[in-house]
């Protein structure tokens, strides 16, 4: 029998209101359902193919283009035009032993090994898709793994600025504190 | 400490503040032609630099990497770093 | 092996005695964040990376940090070293002083001592440049909070260049992350046909 959780009883208005946002957002996933062809068809190897359930990631980053400012300098990118830079893109996700990593389990149908009664586990998604809408996305890359932009050499300060400051480097100067607090914090 | 030993250390500092950071640099970027050659460059004042200063000064390394002492034992000689007043007056 | 120059990587300085503020520098010291740790931590992760820029890098800021700790004890050391018993005591210094008198011990700001819990070498090459990440920006922020506390403007701008330092050292430890993951074979970046993803346009805000 299902818990009542608190709060959750269907008079309540937190309830009926939790129930149209999910009944918004469920509208929302089917109509983006429709057209993931476009990204699966790109030639990513790492995307996995339309049945499978494609996540938040999918529906949230389609968000974002339809959230895009008009008038902003960012540019939209065809998924054509990307380049899959890849060690290997004949062969599957190999480990740092060079062993294959198996494909994530798929979702199984009873749920049996699931401690949580009925809810099936929703396959993993194994790569994040293109959304540029802002110049930081420009670089994408692979899901849980941190990048630093690599400095290329330009100009140097002269060595009396450069020891004043701490740097040799004036890319990478900056003011004390790092991290502003946002204005009206 | 005068003010021209002072000066020279100084001038010191830059140059091998400079040849530190470079340093770091082509530690992540070994094959940079460009950080290489700013780097040779730099090391070359430094070295020459470091001569001059410790010519007059006394050495400014130690086990057997800086100049050798004239008659006495110089490496032992105040002030010591911490000890410095690099105030102006 | 380790040589020693006579010369301080910068010219550290303090305007007038501050016992109180010396209280708080010390933590960069002896403390969680401060340079002794730094310094230890890389050194002793550089044994076990795989490729030859980390060795260098992790020895190279390693030795860098030693540099700076010589810096920070410069600090602490003209902050108290003319200070009277009264000085000592309003600023708080009386247990220290009953320990140690003027000399520099390995504590943080409270007088905790060091402790090598402090760092992490946790053998995986990404787990410890993540920690060595971290761990500048822990410095970075506490010489935010050093500069704020500061009423000596001398002693602000030491803290600036040893605070410039830090963000340089984050650029270096990203890019040998960066390296590491090339020799994992995990580079799996995505970028725009002819692009390359070393050199990537930077757009102008």
């Amino acid at each position: 029998m299902r818990r009542q959780l608190p709060g959750r009883h269907k008079s309540s208005r937190l309830f009926r209101d939790s129930e149209r946002e999910l009944a918004r957002e469920q509208a929302k996933r089917r109509l983006r359902r429709r057209a993931p062809d476009e990204a699966a068809s790109a030639g990513h190897e790492l995307i996995p193919p339309a049945e499978q359930i494609q996540g938040q990631a999918a529906s949230t980053a389609a968000e974002r283009l339809d959230k895009t400012p008009s008038g902003s300098n960012c540019c939209r990118v065809d998924p054509e035009d990307l380049v899959h830079f890849y060690s290997g893109p004949e062969e599957g996700l190999k480990d740092n032993q060079g062993q294959e990593v198996p494909p994530p389990a798929q979702a199984t149908q009873d749920g049996s090994d699931w401690p949580f009664e009925g809810r099936q586990p929703e396959a993993a998604q194994l790569s994040n898709q293109a959304t540029p809408d802002t110049p930081s996305s420009l670089f994408f890359g692979e899901l849980a793994t941190a990048y630093v932009p690599w400095q290329t050499f330009g100009q140097t300060l002269s060595l009396r600025e450069a020891l004043r400051t701490g740097t040799l480097f004036p890319e990478l100067v900056r003011n004390v504190p790092l991290y502003q607090k946002p204005p009206g914090t | 400490m005068d003010a021209q030993q002072k000066e020279m250390l100084l001038r010191l500092m830059e140059l091998q503040f400079a040849a530190t950071e470079l340093n770091l640099y082509l530690d992540t970027h070994p094959d940079d032609m460009r950080a290489l050659q700013e780097f040779r460059m730099r090391s070359q004042e430094l070295m020459s630099a470091k001569m001059e200063y410790e010519r007059i000064y006394g050495p400014l390394l130690n086990f057997g990497l800086g100049m050798t002492s004239r008659n006495s034992w110089q490496w032992i000689q105040d002030p010591w770093p911490w000890e410095v007043n690099w105030r102006r007056s | 092996m380790w040589v020693y120059q006579k010369m301080l990587q910068y010219p550290a300085r303090v305007r007038t005695t501050n016992p109180r503020l010396a209280k708080a520098v010390i933590t960069q010291y002896g403390g969680p964040d401060g340079e002794l740790a730094a310094s230890l931590r890389y050194l002793t992760q550089r044994y076990t990376m795989p490729i030859p820029e980390a060795k260098a890098a992790l020895t190279d800021i390693g030795t860098e940090e030693l540099a700076h700790m010589e810096i920070v004890a410069t600090l602490v050391y003209n902050l108290i070293k003319d200070a009277s018993i009264a000085e000592i005591k309003r600023a708080g210094l009386d247990g220290y002083y009953a320990d140690h008198d003027k000399a520099l011990y390995f504590v943080n700001a409270e007088g905790m001592p060091w402790i090598a819990s402090y760092i992490q070498s946790k053998g995986d090459p990404i787990t410890d440049i993540h920690e060595n990440m971290a761990a500048e920006q822990k410095a970075r922020s506490t010489y935010e909070y050093l500069i704020q506390l500061s009423d000596d403007p001398d002693v602000t701008d030491t803290l600036r260049f040893l605070w410039q330092r830090e963000i340089v050292h984050f650029q270096r430890f990203g890019e040998i992350l960066n390296l590491l993951h090339d020799y994992y074979g995990r580079e799996r970046v995505f970028h725009m046909k002819g692009w390359d993803p070393k050199n990537l346009p930077t757009v102008d805000k």
